[in-house]
């Protein structure tokens, strides 16, 4: 199997490509799975824990980018190996608190309205849904930060006005769905 | 909607200084732009966070997916990235027990009792020092040859852990101690053998023993080529056990 740059490998991920994921979960996670057997975790955790690392690693990607400064296994090692100690922490943290402290019912609800969230986000996949491909991915592309030029580069339209008009109308468009929608015109209030 | 396209351009950072200042400004004093600053900007929050959160989801289902299907090659070429220490160990794990071995052909007795020799074996010595969390309960009655309790202790965390090879190496001791090795052995193979893994050669080791002592030759082969088959801790005892079954 060819081997792959650090920036390759982040950049890979940020697009979801196929080849640089299994390249990145064939050559690391054995390494990985290693250290959670030797330290009394099973394959299924393994799998939980790479899995959660990868999608740290995602969300950093993709709201900040980011820049190694050490090889990228090394990386995710270092983040596997944290999660996982933290996870046994948090388990005998509860064992010991469920045998010294009574159950407590009065747990405190979660923070948002699960019910507003779900009428939200239905709102967002209808009128999303109904764009056309082109504007979908414009769109996704333009929210992870990509660079005008590589938006440009990979919808293969002739220039960066182009691009980014045909940004702008995709946004465009879509907002006005929504606030035209008698759903938003309801929920508004709530969500400002 | 009449203030849609400046909202959008402004929440977008496609105005440059004076406009982002002058659109501010108006934003301050203009009722009907404020009110609809207001709504867009809402949509447009919610759709940022619809177009990330359906992003992470299609990463989580491209990662889920590429899991799935390479998962099998992942096993085959696992790779087990032991320290230096333990290789050492296999290498006089197999020695001392060659020794043994040797000692006691001498006295002409049958295989299994030539071979089977868990208290002096080095690399059962070298896993159990390592070792913590639920089976080590199960490891120490053991070791104190209350082989009954450790048995028991140890079904009890492979329950919760199947995957736990050291559980399962010493419940396969225990039970052979207490004479209730077919139990282990059904677990056994269920079980996929690692012969890159020294929990795994343990394993593969006497689990044979086990079965040469059943007299179930042919099925001790099959565990015993797994040894044989990669350098190792009991490669060399597995060999010679072999030859003594099958001369």
């Amino acid at each position: 199997m060819r081997t792959y740059r650090e920036e390759e490998l982040i950049d890979g991920i940020r697009d979801h490509d196929s080849e640089i994921l299994k390249y990145v979960y064939t050559t690391f996670f054995p390494v990985i799975e290693n250290y959670i057997f030797h330290n009394n975790g099973s394959h299924e955790q393994a799998e939980d824990v790479f899995q959660e690392a990868m999608f740290i690693i995602y969300e950093r990607i993709r709201s900040r980018g980011l820049s190694l400064s050490c090889k990228f296994g090394t990386y995710i090692y270092a983040i596997c190996k944290n999660i996982w100690i933290q996870e046994r922490k948090k388990y005998m943290l509860h064992a010991d608190k469920l045998r010294r402290e009574p159950l407590e019912v009065n747990e405190p609800g979660p923070e948002e309205d699960p019910l507003l969230a779900r009428h939200l986000e239905e709102l967002f996949n209808r009128h999303f849904g109904q764009l056309s491909k082109d504007c979908r991915k414009i769109l996704t592309m333009f929210f992870k930060d990509f660079p005008i030029e590589e938006i440009r580069q990979q919808m293969n339209y002739k220039d960066i006005h182009h691009t980014a008009d045909r940004k702008y109308r995709c946004k465009k468009s879509l907002i006005r769905r929504i606030v035209n929608d008698p759903l938003f015109k309801r929920l508004k209030d709530e969500i400002r | 909607m009449k203030y849609v396209d400046p909202i959008v351009r402004y929440l977008s950072g496609d105005l440059n200084t004076e406009e982002k200042r002058a659109f501010e400004e108006q934003l301050a004093s203009d009722p009907q732009l404020s009110q609809e600053y207001g709504e867009v900007s809402a949509a447009y929050r919610l759709i940022r966070e619809g177009v990330l959160r359906k992003d992470t989801e299609a990463f989580r289902e491209k990662l889920r997916q590429v899991m799935e299907e390479n998962a099998s090659s992942v096993r085959r070429t696992r790779k087990r990235y032991l320290p230096a220490w333990t290789l050492i160990l296999s290498v006089a794990a197999s020695l001392a027990i060659l020794l043994v071995i040797l000692l006691v052909t001498l006295d002409g007795q049958p295989p299994f009792a030539r071979f089977y020799h868990p208290q002096d074996d080095p690399l059962l010595l070298a896993l159990v020092q390592d070792s913590r969390g639920n089976a080590a309960a199960g490891i120490a009655l053991f070791k104190r040859e209350e082989y009954a309790a450790s048995r028991q202790h140890l079904e009890m965390v492979l329950e919760a852990e199947p995957e736990n090879n050291l559980a399962l190496l010493y419940y396969l001791l225990a039970s052979i101690e207490t004479g209730r090795e077919e139990e282990a052995l059904q677990k056994i193979s269920a079980w996929e053998i690692d012969p890159t893994h020294p929990a795994g050669r343990a394993i593969a080791w006497y689990t044979a023993l086990a079965l040469v002592r059943l007299e179930r030759p042919d099925e001790a082969s099959r565990y015993l080529q797994s040894l044989t088959g990669l350098p190792g801790a009991y490669e060399q005892e597995a060999e010679k056990l072999r030859k003594e079954l099958f001369k």
